[in-house]
């Protein structure tokens, strides 16, 4: 034990006095903060310019709704109902992008239905949003004779909700999902960053020899152990950076971009009238149940996966050979991810339920299932497994590193490491 | 007393054995040489006798306890293969290694300023590993096989890469441990090494023990019966006065009426009266026995196996 502590002492030192270390550092929240941006400004593209035309059939807004502050929207007003086909399909609508459906219950179940036909800019919603709501409120405080000021002082929130004409029932609310895959997509960069170091490190002890006189101190089990932990400690410190310096330019972002952006009196309307990716990492994400369940999976992930690169690193007779042995490696990890981003699309397949309690599959797809809402019970269930799974391989990987790192120079034979996982 | 011994032991890599039936012991003290062709199996023995590997049958005692992990912080080990942390200062290296080795960072520190001063190397303390040379290198290496104080150091090929002001320095040191009490096992090729530092040695060949023995004893036991002759007189009267049990093999020169030569006793006759006779013919000066090098023991022990095996 106490080995195994020095020597994860000294691997944490040797990865934070490594050049790659601070490069990633500095690089990695930089790119994950343009991404946002970038991300942020594409979420905002849309049409410009936009003609409306407003279907008031209880003739409830009569024929007056104004783009107020935006003259990039004009509004026709018509008395009649015009039906979602109609729009589609008649040469008379086709010179509107899109259709605000005002039915004549609207007083008293306040939702306004907008459909589009190309998505509108973040912006043009929320002037369609407050010009409608203004319009609102108007006809509601006249219809009650109240003021203006009385009514603000009651009033209650109108649902509006902007569909696409070719998909009017509405797209399944995805953005949880994505929030899951974010963090899976983060334990693959990770598992992949610091496993690999972990293989480079006991190649390298087992290219300069230096292994013979580690190992006439301590443990094979004791070195790999050390090796793992003092690797995937300088992961977890990088993970904590990342996150300090993510979230301080997350909040800069906020602060000096995003919000002067849209309308201050829009943005104080409700989160939900904001971008859909400032909605999501603003908004969405449940810091408190998602950060502690992403450090379990991502440490178990990586100790999962940082004994195969053991494996390997201990098996190869140089670290050029190394490369084909990664193959299978990287096929599994990228597979895994890809089971996540098909769970996003597909959670209750069998693969998305079973990839969920699978361990080589389960830090990558169980994410996504707890950023959806899934019982505890079965994330103890997937977790369990994957502790279960981890033991087993770190067990199983130490027999092997214990007897393939003193073979130099030839690469081992597939049944010569049967044989060892069968011994042990 | 003996501080290690092995006793019947086999090591099997998969089908291929590697040391057969190996017993030997080596005693509080000594410098024990382990002395093999390449691929005797003095490497496994030794990667054995550091627990890095364990045999597949037979045992090991260290101070007539079976071998356990506490054991090893009182063995100092230096490979043959030497590897060393080339990102690492000297001080951080040896610091690391003599951790591993069961020393608190103070005492490795202060273990570490005496052998730096012993090599005359302090000034190197901060320097990477990887901008030291390769004799540099083979310095802190020693170091950190003896930074522990261990009771028994084995050193495989402790001098190759060494120039010879440095392997003075280290046989000096060899020496010193020794007479400290420290045990030392030392694997090498260099048999004119065996003879000058070595008490008693082992040799394997094709993972069988060979002979265990003292140096001196091994010697006696492979003399031929050469002796070095000194004397003044006629050269001629000396050959016309050899004995038929005395032959002569190499003649040399000195000056007119000196010479040394080397003769080889044959039969049963004693040296004693050889020379009583020969005191009448020639003034003798000194008389010595020419025991065979280590070199001559081991090439003959070998070729001596071989032909068991054969006729086998």
């Amino acid at each position: 034990m106490r080995n195994s502590l020095i020597i994860t002492k000294q691997e944490l030192l040797n990865r934070i006095r490594s050049r790659f270390f601070w490069i990633m550092l500095i690089i990695g929240p930089f790119l994950v903060l343009s991404s946002i941006y970038t991300l942020f400004k594409l979420g905002d593209e849309g049409k410009k310019k936009i003609n409306v035309l407003v279907s008031d059939e209880g003739v409830i807004f009569n024929q007056f709704l104004l783009s107020k502050d935006s003259a990039n929207i004009h509004y026709d007003c018509i008395n009649k109902y015009v039906s979602l086909k109609d729009f589609k399909t008649k040469s008379e609508f086709q010179k509107y992008d899109a259709l605000i459906d005002i039915n004549h219950k609207v007083l008293e179940n306040k939702d306004v239905l907008v459909l589009h036909r190309e998505k509108p800019s973040s912006q043009n919603k929320i002037y369609i949003r407050y010009d409608i709501e203004k319009r609102l409120e108007e006809v509601i405080a006249e219809s009650k004779n109240f003021s203006i000021n009385d009514y603000n002082s009651i009033k209650q929130p109108i649902g509006i909700k902007f569909r696409d004409i070719h998909h009017p029932e509405g797209k399944p609310d995805l953005l949880p999902s994505w929030a899951g895959f974010g963090f899976s997509a983060i334990i693959f960069l990770f598992v992949l960053l610091y496993g690999m170091s972990v293989l480079r490190s006991i190649t390298k002890d087992k290219s300069t020899r230096i292994v013979e006189v580690i190992l006439s101190s301590t443990r094979p089990s004791e070195l790999l152990y050390g090796k793992i932990f003092g690797v995937g400690l300088a992961a977890i410190i990088q993970f904590f950076c990342w996150f300090g310096i993510i979230s301080i330019g997350l909040y800069a972002l906020k602060e000096n971009w995003i919000n002067s952006f849209y309308d201050p009196s829009n943005v104080l309307a409700g989160k939900s009238h904001l971008n859909e990716l400032v909605e999501l990492i603003y908004h969405r994400i449940n810091y408190q149940v998602m950060v502690p369940y992403f450090l379990c999976f991502f440490i178990l992930g990586y100790v999962f996966y940082s004994s195969f690169f053991s494996i390997i690193g201990a098996s190869i007779g140089s670290e050029s050979d190394g490369q084909q042995f990664i193959f299978p490696i990287l096929s599994i990890l990228s597979l895994s991810l890809f089971i996540g981003y098909f769970s996003i699309y597909n959670p209750n397949h069998i693969l998305s339920k079973f990839c969920f309690y699978f361990p080589f599959t389960s830090p990558f797809v169980a994410l996504i299932k707890i950023s959806n809402g899934i019982s505890v019970t079965n994330i103890l269930v997937s977790l369990l497994v994957l502790i279960c799974s981890t033991i087993f391989m770190v067990k199983i990987s130490s027999r092997i590193y214990k007897n393939s790192i003193l073979h130099y120079g030839h690469r081992l034979k597939i049944w010569q490491i049967i044989k060892w996982i069968r011994k042990a | 007393m003996s501080l290690l011994s092995v006793e019947n032991v086999d090591k099997y890599y998969f089908r291929k054995i590697a040391l057969n039936n190996i017993s030997f012991s080596v005693n509080k003290g000594e410098i024990f040489g382990l002395l093999g062709p390449n691929g005797a199996g003095k490497t496994t023995l030794i990667r054995l006798i550091n627990k890095i590997t364990t045999p597949t049958k037979g045992s090991i005692k260290f101070n007539n306890e079976y071998l356990n992990k506490e054991h090893l912080n009182k063995i100092g080990y230096l490979p043959e293969e030497r590897g060393l942390y080339p990102s690492l200062k000297v001080e951080e290296h040896i610091i690391f290694l003599a951790m591993l080795k069961g020393l608190t960072k103070n005492e490795a520190e202060k273990n570490l300023d005496y052998w730096l001063n012993k090599f005359e190397i302090v000034n190197w303390k901060n320097k990477k590993i990887e901008q030291l040379s390769k004799g540099m290198a083979q310095k802190v290496q020693f170091i950190c096989s003896v930074i522990h104080n261990p009771e028994l150091l084995i050193l495989d090929e402790p001098l190759s890469g060494f120039d010879p002001i440095n392997i003075n320095l280290i046989v000096q040191i060899l020496h010193e441990l020794k007479k400290e009490g420290k045990t030392i096992i030392l694997s090498t090729h260099d048999m004119k090494n065996v003879e000058e530092i070595c008490d008693r040695i082992l040799l394997l060949n094709e993972s069988k023990k060979i002979v265990e023995g003292s140096v001196n004893e091994l010697r006696e036991k492979h003399n031929t019966g050469l002796y070095g002759i000194r004397f003044k007189g006629n050269m001629i009267a000396f050959a016309t006065a050899l004995w038929i049990d005395f032959e002569l093999i190499e003649k040399k020169e000195i000056s007119s009426d000196k010479f040394e030569v080397i003769v080889k006793k044959r039969g049963n006759q004693k040296l004693d009266d050889f020379i009583k006779a020969m005191l009448d013919k020639i003034e003798i000066d000194a008389v010595w026995k020419i025991l065979p090098g280590m070199q001559e023991v081991f090439i003959s022990l070998i070729d001596e196996n071989l032909s068991t095996e054969n006729e086998k």
